[in-house]
């Protein structure tokens, strides 16, 4: 049932740009919203998750009540998993959506977000789904790479501030 | 279950190449609905508006140009490819390091 619902919900979150769509008559003040529309999926979907994280490392480390509440939260791991990776596939392909629109007005650092915001989902991806160990590991050093984050944010910052002008 | 996953995937990627491309279908028939009206009004309205269409086209060039090929959003561009070059080796350096100890002591 469960594996079911997944991808229900999956779809139903990739419709959440839609009503970007819906909330503007102007097609150009649409397009520009379904940029936000990825902002807002990746703020929410990496927080919560990287937040959840530190914390249960912080737990293991500290030991006693700590370590006991982080064992407890192990079977939340998994749906705060799925959380990050449905919301970030929406705003990726928002994101990706937003930037095919605009394509005439593709500037370097446009670019450059698009191509690290790929680099960050496919060793996402890989990372997930794929059964090989070797390459696992890679993904998961790749994935969680300071720098790639500090990038990201970086674009995104540079990327409103251009757009804005 | 993933074989699903992989399908979304892709339907989703052809979602996001397929919906520019009902759009710019949309701009061509604009752009005959105009052609129309041109022909409609006659020859001497019609230069003054390709006369019109061809300064915009030139003004967008100009955009265009100062988009890309400026030397800050270049070497921003650049950064960015070394970053994630440098992510991907320094990740299969950590990899290989780690793993190279562990080959030699089992020898």
């Amino acid at each position: 049932m469960k594996t079911k619902i997944t991808p229900i919900i999956f779809l139903l979150l990739f419709l959440a740009p839609i009503t970007a769509f819906a909330d503007d008559d102007d097609a150009e003040d649409a397009i520009e919203n379904l940029g936000w529309v990825a902002i807002g999926a990746g703020v929410i979907a990496n927080l919560p998750f990287i937040l959840f994280n530190k914390w249960k490392k912080y737990a293991v480390r500290a030991g006693g009540q700590s370590l006991l509440m982080a064992r407890q939260a192990v079977q939340f791991y998994k749906p705060v998993l799925n959380f990050h990776i449905i919301l970030n596939s929406v705003g990726y392909f928002a994101g990706m959506t937003h930037g095919l629109f605009l394509i005439n007005d593709l500037d370097s650092i446009s670019l450059s977000l698009a191509i690290t915001m790929t680099v960050l989902m496919v060793s996402g991806i890989l990372l997930r789904y794929t059964s090989s160990r070797n390459t696992k590991i890679f993904n998961r050093l790749l994935h969680g790479q300071f720098g790639l984050v500090f990038l990201l944010l970086a674009l995104i910052i540079l990327h409103v501030l251009v757009g804005d002008d | 279950m993933k074989a699903l996953i992989f399908g979304l995937f892709l339907i989703l990627t052809l979602s996001v190449v397929t919906i520019p491309t009902i759009f710019a279908d949309e701009d061509e028939d604009e752009w005959d609905d105009d052609k129309r009206e041109y022909e409609q009004r006659g020859s001497g309205n019609m230069e003054r508006e390709q006369e019109r269409e061809r300064e915009r086209e030139h003004e967008d060039d100009d955009d265009e140009g100062l988009a890309l090929g400026g030397g800050t959003p270049d070497a921003i561009l650049y950064g960015t490819i070394a970053v994630i070059i440098g992510s991907v080796a320094y990740t299969g350096f950590k990899i290989y390091k780690t793993k190279r100890p562990k080959v030699s002591a089992s020898r």
